[in-house]
Order: structure tokens, then C-alpha cells, then sequence
């Protein structure tokens, strides 16, 4: 049978209409390829026409959203968002771009109540912190307590946890403060002065000391300043707690500078009780140079503030008790109160020396032997120092005492045979060169290669330097 | 309230108003970089004081260095590099030593012995600075907190910051903020904000409050306030740079960034039409009543670069308009002037190599883009497509003097002949070395940019307006008014509408206190798109809307160099004279509701008003030295008081066109007046009658207006002429017939 050519035709554009239809690309089509080809006002137009028109199709404005911040206005970009969240109000994702939004707008108000929403949602730490900040930022003090205080579970950095501990604090809720800084303090690397000083001050005024105590040991042993160390030691001592006071304080900072900062610290606020602690630590594991240095850093706190009666009684102890190790710590003391203060500062344990005592310091032996005008005491402890060790400074005293108590042709005869015998300490060459020429003898630089590459003209020859 | 500085004084004694800023170069290696930069310098220029800077590094102040100075001022960021001689030098000199003001960091290093030294300077101020520090504060109250100076931004925090404690020595310090603090069992008397006779101290972490990780800080104390009380203000004309003829300043300045590139704009469509015709058909023609500086970036019209055939013709179109002034956006646009200050080529041409062996990424290829340029390979290894590269174009060596001197001479020559350059618009980070600002001096032009101020919701402080200038050894370099549309579009990545919220910044820095004029400052390629376009419109046609006075970005750059140049000398006790003004020819005095201008013993002057609780008085530029005399109002001299019976005393109180050459008489005004749209024109002090108005423009245009001064001796008229760039001549007189009515 024939095809009716009007029923064809009719068909036909039936047909092509339906195609059409399936063809014609709807708005989120269009959006999508108008934005695609670079003409993203174009989609914009379109969209936000068919906005206006009724289309509420959440994908459809999440993509308006979008088109509008970058190439549309802020009105639209406000009116597809508010469209969105009438339908969807907990689509967190949308909330975000709200959020966005309103950071580049002018409306403080409606930020602020868009980032509360996210945050009631996320519980996200990130998102409760940038809350706060925002809070503390515009002087919503109460606001940011509140916030902080209902999420107190959630894993909030350093510096909002010590913000929610100081509130806590004020709440007289040290427990859940304690409870907020604890997980944040001690992470390696990482932890703020100020969260460690906040946990330790509530520990303490809690009546916690011990421990308090134990949370600063092991911040020490991950490198506390002396500062805080010595803050934290002094807290201990004003709550009455003066052992765990000392504990913290013998617990020495890796550093010889760090552990005389600590002392200096404690002395500062008047506790020379708990620098000696330090300091006796640290002589307590040192070997003889830093031992030395930490015996100086004693008597010298000790001169500070004219409190030397702790130094006497260390170097009565040491010398009474009979313990060697006790004995060499008093000997370094006093020689130490000798040097820097003089002889009146060791006139009342003078009468405690002898010559056992000065065998171990022969130095100091032959220095005051010097003073007390006993030639032949003198000789003999300078005789019985040992030449090889000496510091520039010991090497000075004891020149200065073998000039005036050896005749020269003795005293050089003397060095030369310790030069020999390898056991003149470099800081002494220079007075046994001059000494050796003082006594006729020919200058030992010449012809010994142990000092070919010091041959220089003798101070105080012509052309010398200095 | 005025404060009188010599009352009856017969010789004129110099006002000064230089403030010495102290800095450490270890921690703030130049001035821009300093805390007194970021912090103070703005609230001492709004105040007229101009902050002059000296480095601790270079050695202590000498006694030249000290020569007319009101005050010294630090914000040192930590401890400095020598305290203790820092310390001896202000013991020795105690009692030479202009006020102190100390904010934040005392110095560093407060053991026994430097504190003994520093100790006198604290007592001037009543102060007492005790040694102690606390660390938890967190047992501490306010005990006193004065409102005035306390909480101008930010409340102080409830928890205070661990700092120094200092006391109060006597009655004579102020004090703006005291707590009581309990640590370890000691109570501390804490004075943490005072001024004294000797100066002013902020405890460190209680001026300002500051977020470290929203990188936002507003102010806690009330800076203006705080150094009116520190330097004892004392009234003198402020040099103002935000009023001209009593209207608030308006100019616009765009960078020539981009001009060769298509634009995007829906209308525009398979046009080809570029950026910048896009923005001189929408932003520039359409609006000949606002002024405009264009400055071109000059290689843009090197085809080399990417020029397009009507590169050259666009620039000369915009040119052409008499609206328009003829700017330098640099030769090749360095993006970091520090990289040319010691130029080495060698090191440029490594980058310019490491460049092409990448890809292009991120912002810089959007500006590469807006170059006109294809990013990659294809646009040649010398147009920068990344941020490796310190300029734009860099196929030839840099050379100051093509970069600075051939920049001005080319682009002045697309020009039409006669109309000059005036301006040299900073381009990249905006931070030229010396001999660059120079350069542009001995040009003869103005040199503009930087700054980045910016004042709304996001920059919620007034820190974030910036100063008035950037110095750089003997030279400097005004910035601009407001920042430009890259601080609102991500450095133009997204929301390319953004630049529509500057209008909160302009709304912020009129109202309650008018710290700025208005700059719509914005880059070629906003007419890339519709949304950014749209966006500088807004601004222009809302401007149409402001009773401003708009002016040229040069003259705005001529006032804020009179800023510094400007001298003044007290001749009586309400009287002062003001000369070396550069383009500057406003001052303002504060707080002065019960002040009046005293026409008949003033001179060089136009007229005042009275806004927001300061009387703003405009000067004749064409008087060198001009006389500002004030009475109190109820004095008998004071205008205003009485009715006027003479012409000869009629006062300017604003208009939107500049005014000068005055010429008074009984019955008649006359003078020269130029500016952009309709001229608008308000007298007070004027007896009332009726007026004829005569306006002749040196375009040959003549018309005559008539208008009266109502009872209030107000007259206002509008002169519908073409006063762009060409004087107009007015001469306003008593109606043939009329005599004024007293």
C-alpha cells in the first residue's frame, strides 16, 4: 500500500521534533558546553535566566554557584547558593562555597553564621578552629568559649587546646583542661612554650607536683629551653614541692651554656639552693675540664648575690668526709674561691690543707705556699705540678711563680729536662725558650724539629711582635 | 580641643613635626619592611607628622639626626643588635632626647645594668620599669583601662600576653591600660598602655592583637589617640592629602597590563577586538567627565611582543581624550625591581633559559596571558609565561634609562603633540630601588604605586591602609590610594567580579574619619571579561554619584609630595603660615567644632568647612605663602559669626573643579578654575543677593550664569563648560543694580 505522503510528512516532522527534542541540549547541557568552549558569561546568562525561570535542579545550581563566582555577580552567585541550601540546608559541600562566598564579601555576620553551620556538621578541628579564630578576631570572646568548650572531644590543634584550657581554667574545671592539654603536649617537635606552660601551671595549682614533674623531665629530654626548665623547677619550690623542685633541676640541659643558663636562672629568682643542685649534677658526671667549669659557674653565682656559705660548706664536707671524689671538689673550689676572690676568701678553710690536699692541686699549693713567703713549699708544689696539662692561664701562674722562686740556670735545666721528657705543656714553650736564653743556653727552637716551624724571634727581642 | 603652643608669640617659630622611627636592619632588613611602617606611619601622616627613618646598624642618632624632631619612635620586632649601647647612647642622652615613644619591644636584653640605663626614660613618662616578667597571666584583672585608648579595633584579649612588667612612678603618667597579675605567688601592678610628658609605652602584645594563622591583626589601643596623648599634639595646620576644594579627592589610574590580549566579553565574540579597546569603549569614553591616567607598558606596542596592528592606534585614541593623562607603566615591566637594582644579565638570561625548559604554571601564566602572550614554548623564552622570570620582556639587557627615560619619551610621543607625560605608574611588586624613583624625578614626572591598601570585612584595620609614601634612601615613592583588582580576584585566578567590593574600602576610609581620597585603580585586563568589567563600572558610575573633586593620578602625587615638602611657621596663636606646599593645597585642623577661618586676617586662602569634627581650609595654589588665621567661633573676627556685607569675604566651601588665582574685591570674585564634569560651585559668607556669573573658557566658550545667596549666605551655581584641560576664567559679581544686603 501507498505511503499517504501528508501522513508521511506529518510522520516525518513528528519524528524530527522528537529527535530535535532529544537533541537540543537542556540548560546544564548548555552550561556545561558554553563553559567548556571559554564563553562562561554566556553560561552564566543562560543559568542564571533559568534560575529566574524556576529550575531549582541541585546539580544544576551547584554548577550556577560556580559559574557565577568566576564569571557572573555576587548577587547571583548569592541567590543560587540560597537557593540550593532552602532545599538542601546540610549539604556541607554547598555550606563550604557559601563560605567562600561570604569571605570575600562584606558581611561579617552572615560569615560567621555560615562557618557555625559547617562546623555544626563537619565537627572538623580545621573548621572549629577557623571558627575561633574568626570569634577572637572580632572580640566575640564568649562566642569562642562556647565554641571551644563544645568541642572539647574534638582533636584540636595546640594552640586551640591551650585556648580551651585557659578558658577551662577560668571555668575552675582544671580536670577537663588537664584532660584538653595532655593529648597536645607532648608531640614531638612540635609542642607550643605555651601549652607546656599552661598544663604545668594547672597541674601544679591543682596540687599535682609530681605529675607536673613528670611531664617537664620528659619535655628536658626533648630539649626544654633553661628558661622554662628553671620556670618550671621554681613553680615546683613555690607549691612547697622543693624535692621535685631539685629532681627537675638536677635533670641538666645537654649543653654546658644551657646548664649555666639554668643556674643563672634559679640564682636569679634567689634559689642558689637548687642551682647548686644543677650545678652539683652536672660536676657529678663531668670529666676534669668540665668539672672545672662547673665549679667556676658555682662560685660565681654564689659571688653574685655574696652567698658563699653553701661553697664553705661543700668544701668543709669535701675535705672532712674523706671521700676522694669529695676532697677533689673542694680542692677545685677552693682554688677557684682563691683565684677569683683571693686569699682572704680562703682564710677559713686554709687551716683544713695539706699537703695531701695540695697534691691534688699543687698549683694552688705552690700559690699560697708563694704568699704565705714559704720558698721552699712553693718549689716543692711547683715541682710536683704536672707540666703537661696546664692551661695558658695555669701556665702563666706558674711561670710567674718559678721566676721568682728557681734560680734561672736551675729553672731551665728543669724545663729542658720536662721538654725531653715530653711532658711541657705548649702553653709553656715560650717561658722554657726564653729561660733557656736567659741562662746562656742556645735557643731550643734551633735544631729540634718539634719546634722548627716556631722559630720566631723571643718577645721582647728586637722585631718581635708584641 | 585646641592646645596652643605659643600664645602671643611675636617671631615665627618653625612647626615641627618630623618623628624619628629607630630600626634594626638585622630584623627589618629596610623601613617598608618594619613594624613602625606597617603599624604607625599612616595614623602620624593622618596626624601631619612624617615618620623619618634610621637604621641602628648604620650607628646610633646623632645629634643632627635629632635636630627638629618630636619624638622618637621604636617597634622593634625582637631583641636589636647592640642593646646595651642602644641602652648607653639614651642614658647619655636622657635629657637631650625628644619624647620616647616605645611600643612593644623595649630593646631587648633588660638585665640590671641596661635597665638602670633605660630606667630615666621611663620615668619621664612616670613610668617604672621594674625588672620583673610574667609569664601565666592568666590570674590577672583589668584595674583600670581608659575607653578612649582601649579597644579602638580589637578588646584586649582575656587572657593578657606574657610581657614586661612596668609601674606607675608618681601621678604623672596616664594610664590607658592596668591589670593586676598573680604569678607564682606574687602580685604584679602591671601598666601595660601610658603616656606621659616624656613620650608613650605599649607593652609588647597589647597594641595590637594579631592572629598568626588568619595573618589578620587589628589594632587594641586607639592609635590616633595614643600618639595625640605621646606627642602632646599640638594644633597646626595638618597637610592634607584626601580634600580638594572641600570635596573629597577622586582619580582613577589603570595599568596598561594586557592591552594586546582578546577579550572575553560575550558581546565581543569573534571580533577579535582587544582588551584594551574593550576598555576604552565601555571604561574610558563613556565617562569624559572623570579623569584617568593610562599608562602603557611600552614593548606592548613592539610587535616583537605581540603587538597587534592597532596597538599603536588604540594608545593614541586613549591618549587623545581629554580625560585621559599620559602615563609610563614601565618599558618592560619588571616584576621584581630588586632583581635590576644590581643587574646581571648573565643571571637573567639563566632564568629566561631555566623559564623555557618548563612548564608555564599558575598566576603567571594568567599574567603571561594578559601580555598578550601564548604561554609555552611558542611565545619565545623572553616573554615571561611563569614566575621565574624577574620581568615581563626580557630579549634586551635591562637598562634604567630605556626602562624609565624611553619609556616616558616614546609613550609621550603617541601623545598628541603638547600634551605631556606627567606620571610613572610602578609596575610588578611595586618596590623600585633608589636610582629608579630618581630616574623618574629627574624626568620630571611623578612616580606612583604600591601600597596594596585595602579596608573592608577581610583587612578589618586601619594597619591596612597603608602610608603615604615608600622612602628609599634619599629618594621616595608615593603609593597609591587603593590597592588594584588583583588583590580581589586571587591575583586574577577567580571571582572575577571581586573588584566590586573596593567600594567597602572607600566607604571605610571616608566614614567616621576620611583617611583617604578615592583611587579606582585597575589593570587593562579587567575588560577581559564581563565580570570584572562590570566591576570597575560599578565604581565609575557610583562615583558620578559622590560629590568629589576629581583630579588627575599626577596632581594626587603632587599633593602627597607636598605632604613632606610643606613648611610651617606659627606667626600668633591661631596663626600660621604654610609655603613649599608642591601640589598640596589643603590643611586641616582636628577637633575643631569650635573653630572658625578668619577671612579678613587670612590670605592665600579660598575658603573652609566643616566635616566630620575638622575644619578642612583650602589654599590658593597661585599664593607661595599663604596665611591661615583661625578665631573661635562667638570671636569677633571670626567669619561666619555675623552676616557677611562683602563679597570680599565670601569663602570656597567646596567645588568639584580645582580653584586658584583669587582675586577678591567688595562686589566681585574672580578666578581660574579647571576640572572634570559639570562645574559645581558652593560660597558661604556670602552677603545675601543676586549674582551674575561670568565664565569664560580658553576654549572661547563664554557663559553668563545668574544665581543668589540665599539668607545663609550660601550661593551655589553649576558652569556646563569643558574644563579639562583648558582654564576656565570666572569672575562671579553683584547683580548691575544690587548692593548687598547685610
Amino acid at each position: 500500500m501507498k505511503a499517504n505522503p501528508l501522513v508521511l510528512t506529518i510522520g516525518l516532522a513528528i519524528a524530527a521534533t522528537g529527535i530535535a527534542i532529544l537533541f537540543v541540549p537542556g540548560t546544564f547541557e548548555s552550561m556545561s558546553m558554553l563553559s567548556r568552549d571559554r564563553r562562561g558569561e554566556a553560561a552564566v546568562r543562560v543559568g542564571n535566566q533559568a534560575r529566574l525561570d524556576g529550575d531549582r535542579d541541585p546539580a544544576f545550581l551547584d554548577m550556577l554557584i560556580d559559574l557565577n563566582r568566576e564569571y557572573g555577580d555576587s548577587t547571583s552567585e548569592a541567590a543560587a547558593i540560597d537557593d540550593y541550601l532552602a532545599k538542601h540546608p546540610n549539604d556541607l559541600g554547598v555550606l563550604r562555597k557559601a563560605v567562600a562566598y561570604y569571605e570575600n564579601m562584606q558581611d561579617n555576620a552572615a560569615l560567621t553564621a555560615m562557618l557555625e553551620r559547617v562546623v555544626a556538621l563537619s565537627k572538623s578541628p580545621a573548621d572549629i578552629e577557623k571558627l575561633a579564630r574568626i570569634y577572637r578576631l572580632w572580640g566575640q570572646f564568649d562566642k569562642e568559649r562556647k565554641l571551644l568548650l563544645a568541642n572539647r572531644q574534638a582533636k584540636l590543634s595546640q594552640a586551640m587546646a591551650v585556648r580551651l584550657g585557659e578558658y577551662l581554667l577560668e571555668d575552675n574545671e582544671p580536670g577537663l583542661a588537664i584532660a584538653s592539654l595532655e593529648p597536645v603536649v607532648d608531640v614531638p617537635g612540635e609542642t607550643r612554650s605555651d601549652a607546656r606552660a599552661l598544663l604545668f601551671d594547672i597541674l601544679v595549682r591543682d596540687g599535682k607536683t609530681a605529675q607536673a614533674a613528670e611531664h617537664a623531665a620528659r619535655w628536658v629530654n626533648a630539649g626544654l629551653r633553661p628558661a622554662e626548665q628553671a620556670l618550671f623547677v621554681l613553680s615546683l619550690a613555690a607549691a612547697g614541692d622543693d624535692n621535685a623542685a631539685r629532681t627537675l633541676a638536677s635533670k641538666l640541659p645537654d649543653d654546658p651554656a644551657g646548664r649555666s643558663n639554668l643556674a643563672w636562672e634559679l640564682v636569679g629568682e634567689g634559689r642558689l639552693d637548687i642551682a647548686r643542685t644543677v650545678v652539683n649534677e652536672w660536676m657529678a658526671h663531668a670529666d676534669p675540664a668540665t668539672t672545672l667549669k662547673a665549679a667556676r659557674l658555682y662560685v660565681e653565682i654564689a659571688g653574685s648575690i655574696n652567698e658563699f656559705h653553701s661553697v664553705y660548706q661543700d668544701i668543709h664536707r669535701g675535705l672532712t668526709d674523706g671521700d676522694e671524689s669529695g676532697v677533689a671538689r673542694a680542692m677545685i673550689l677552693t682554688r677557684l674561691l682563691y683565684e677569683i676572690y683571693g686569699y682572704d676568701s680562703i682564710a677559713n678553710v686554709r687551716p683544713l690543707l695539706d699537703a695531701r690536699q695540695f697534691a691534688l692541686q699543687p698549683l694552688l699549693g705552690a700559690a699560697l705556699s708563694n704568699e704565705e713567703l714559704n720558698p721552699s713549699a712553693t718549689r716543692y708544689f711547683l715541682l710536683s705540678t704536672d707540666l703537661a696539662r696546664l692551661d695558658p692561664a695555669e701556665a702563666l701562674l706558674w711561670a710567674g711563680l718559678a721566676k721568682t722562686n728557681f734560680k734561672v740556670a736551675e729553672l731551665a735545666d728543669e724545663l729542658a729536662a720536662r721538654w725531653r721528657s715530653g711532658t711541657l705543656a705548649p702553653a709553656l714553650v715560650p717561658f722554657f725558650r726564653e729561660t733557656a736564653v736567659r741562662a746562656g743556653m742556645p735557643d731550643p727552637a734551633f735544631g729540634d724539629p718539634r719546634l722548627s716551624s716556631q722559630i720566631f724571634a723571643l718577645p721582647g727581642a728586637k722585631g718581635a711582635p708584641g | 580641643m585646641i592646645f596652643l603652643v605659643h600664645a602671643g608669640c611675636a617671631h615665627a617659630q618653625p612647626v615641627n613635626r618630623h618623628v624619628l622611627a629607630l630600626y634594626d636592619s638585622a630584623q627589618e632588613p629596610t623601613p617598608k619592611d618594619t613594624l613602625i611602617h606597617t603599624f604607625a606611619d599612616m595614623p602620624l601622616n593622618h596626624m601631619g607628622y612624617v615618620v623619618d627613618y634610621h637604621d641602628l646598624k648604620t650607628g646610633l642618632p646623632t645629634d643632627e639626626d635629632l635636630e627638629g624632631k618630636v619624638a622618637i619612635l621604636t617597634m622593634f620586632r625582637g631583641q636589636i643588635s647592640s642593646p646595651s649601647a642602644y641602652y648607653r647612647w639614651l642614658a647619655r642622652k636622657a635629657d637631650k632626647l625628644p619624647r620616647m615613644i616605645i611600643l612593644g619591644v623595649i630593646g631587648g636584653d633588660l638585665n640590671n645594668a641596661n635597665r638602670r640605663l633605660i630606667q630615666p626614660v621611663f620615668e619621664r613618662m612616670g613610668l617604672h620599669l621594674t625588672g620583673d616578667y610574667v609569664i601565666h597571666t592568666r590570674q590577672s584583672s583589668i584595674v583600670a583601662e581608659d575607653p578612649d585608648l582601649i579597644g579602638f579595633e580589637a578588646r584586649p584579649d582575656p587572657v593578657p600576653p606574657q610581657h614586661a612588667i612596668v609601674t606607675a612612678k608618681g601621678s604623672q603618667a596616664r594610664i590607658g591600660l592596668r591589670y593586676s597579675i598573680t604569678e607564682l605567688g606574687k602580685r604584679y601592678d602591671s601598666v601595660v598602655v601610658a603616656t606621659g610628658p616624656g613620650g608613650g609605652y605599649v607593652a609588647s602584645g597589647f597594641y595590637s592583637y594579631y592572629d598568626p594563622a588568619l595573618n589578620l591583626a587589628r589594632w587594641v589601643i586607639n592609635p590616633f589617640e595614643f600618639f595625640r596623648r605621646a606627642l602632646d599634639h599640638p594644633a597646626f595646620p595638618i597637610p592634607d592629602t584626601t580634600t580638594v576644594s572641600g570635596r573629597r579627592l577622586y582619580f582613577s589610574e589603570v595599568d596598561g597590563d594586557g592591552w594586546n590580549s582578546v577579550t572575553r566579553i560575550e558581546r565581543y565574540r569573534n571580533q577579535n577586538v582587544s582588551v584594551a579597546e574593550a576598555m576604552i569603549s565601555e571604561l574610558i569614553e563613556p565617562y569624559p567627565d572623570l579623569p584617568i591616567s593610562v599608562a602603557l607598558v611600552l614593548s606592548d606596542m613592539d610587535p616583537r611582543y605581540g603587538a597587534r596592528p592597532d596597538s599603536v592606534a588604540l594608545a593614541k585614541r586613549a591618549f587623545a581624550l581629554p580625560q585621559v593623562e599620559v602615563a609610563s607603566h614601565t618599558h618592560t615591566h619588571p616584576f621584581e625591581w630588586q632583581f635590576f637594582e644590581r643587574y646581571n644579565r648573565d643571571r637573567e638570561l639563566a632564568l629566561v633559559d631555566r623559564g623555557a625548559a618548563r612548564k608555564p604554571a599558575g598566576v603567571f601564566q594568567r599574567l603571561g596571558a594578559m601580555f598578550g602572550l601564548t604561554s609555552g614554548r611558542n611565545a619565545g623564552k623572553y616573554i615571561a609565561s611563569n614566575h621565574d622570570l624577574p620581568r615581563a620582556y626580557s630579549k634586551e639587557p635591562f637598562d634604567l634609562d630605556r626602562e624609565i627615560g624611553e619609556a616616558l619619551r616614546k609613550t609621550e610621543a603617541l601623545a598628541p603633540p603638547g600634551k605631556k607625560i606627567k606620571l610613572y605608574q610602578w609596575s610588578g611588586n611595586a618596590q623600585p630601588f633608589e636610582a629608579a624613583i630618581r630616574a623618574t624625578r629627574q624626568a620630571g614626572v611623578r612616580n606612583i604605586n604600591g601600597g596594596d591598601t585595602r579596608f573592608d570585612r577581610q583587612n578589618p584595620s586601619i594597619i591596612y591602609i597603608s602610608p603615604l609614601s615608600r622612602v628609599v634612601g634619599a629618594e621616595r615613592q608615593i603609593y597609591a590610594v587603593n590597592t588594584n583588582e588583583n588583590n580581589y580576584t586571587m591575583l586574577w585566578t577567580d571571582r572575577f567580579h571581586g573588584f566590586s567590593q573596593a567600594r567597602e574600602t572607600f566607604k571605610r576610609t571616608e566614614s567616621p574619619i576620611r583617611l583617604r581620597g578615592i583611587d579606582v585603580y585597575y589593570h587593562t585586563y579587567s575588560a577581559e571579561r564581563a565580570a570584572s568589567l562590570d566591576a570597575v563600572r560599578s565604581h565609575l558610575d557610583w562615583v558620578r554619584t559622590q560629590k568629589v573633586t576629581p583630579i588627575h593620578a599626577s596632581d594626587y602625587a603632587a599633593i602627597a609630595d607636598g605632604f613632606f615638602s610643606t613648611r610651617m611657621e606659627q606667626t600668633g596663636p591661631l596663626r600660621w603660615t604654610v609655603s613649599e606646599r608642591d601640589g598640596l593645597n589643603t590643611v586641616r585642623f582636628d577637633d575643631a567644632d569650635d573653630l572658625a577661618l578668619d577671612m579678613e586676617a587670612s590670605e592665600g586662602v579660598l575658603g573652609s568647612l566643616h566635616y566630620q569634627g575638622s575644619l578642612y581650609v583650602a589654599l590658593d595654589a597661585d599664593v607661595a605663602t599663604a596665611i591661615v588665621a583661625l578665631a573661635r567661633k562667638g570671636g569677633t573676627s571670626a567669619d561666619g559669626e555675623r552676616k557677611a556685607d562683602r563679597l570680599e569675604t565670601a569663602q570656597l566651601h567646596d567645588s568639584r573643579w580645582v580653584i586658584q588665582g583669587m582675586r577678591r574685591s567688595p562686589c566681585a570674585l574672580s578666578f581660574n578654575t579647571t576640572g572634570f564634569g559639570m562645574g559645581e560651585f558652593t560660597w558661604t559668607n556670602v552677603p545675601p543677593s543676586q549674582y551674575d556669573i561670568t565664565a569664560k573658557s580658553h576654549l572661547g566658550t563664554t557663559i553668563q550664569v545668574k544665581a543668589s545667596a540665599d539668607d545663609s549666605g550660601t550661593l551655589a551655581f553649576n558652569l556646563p563648560l569643558d574644563a579639562r584641560n583648558q582654564p576656565v576664567d570666572v569672575s562671579v559679581a553683584c547683580a548691575a543694580g544690587e548692593a548687598p544686603r547685610s
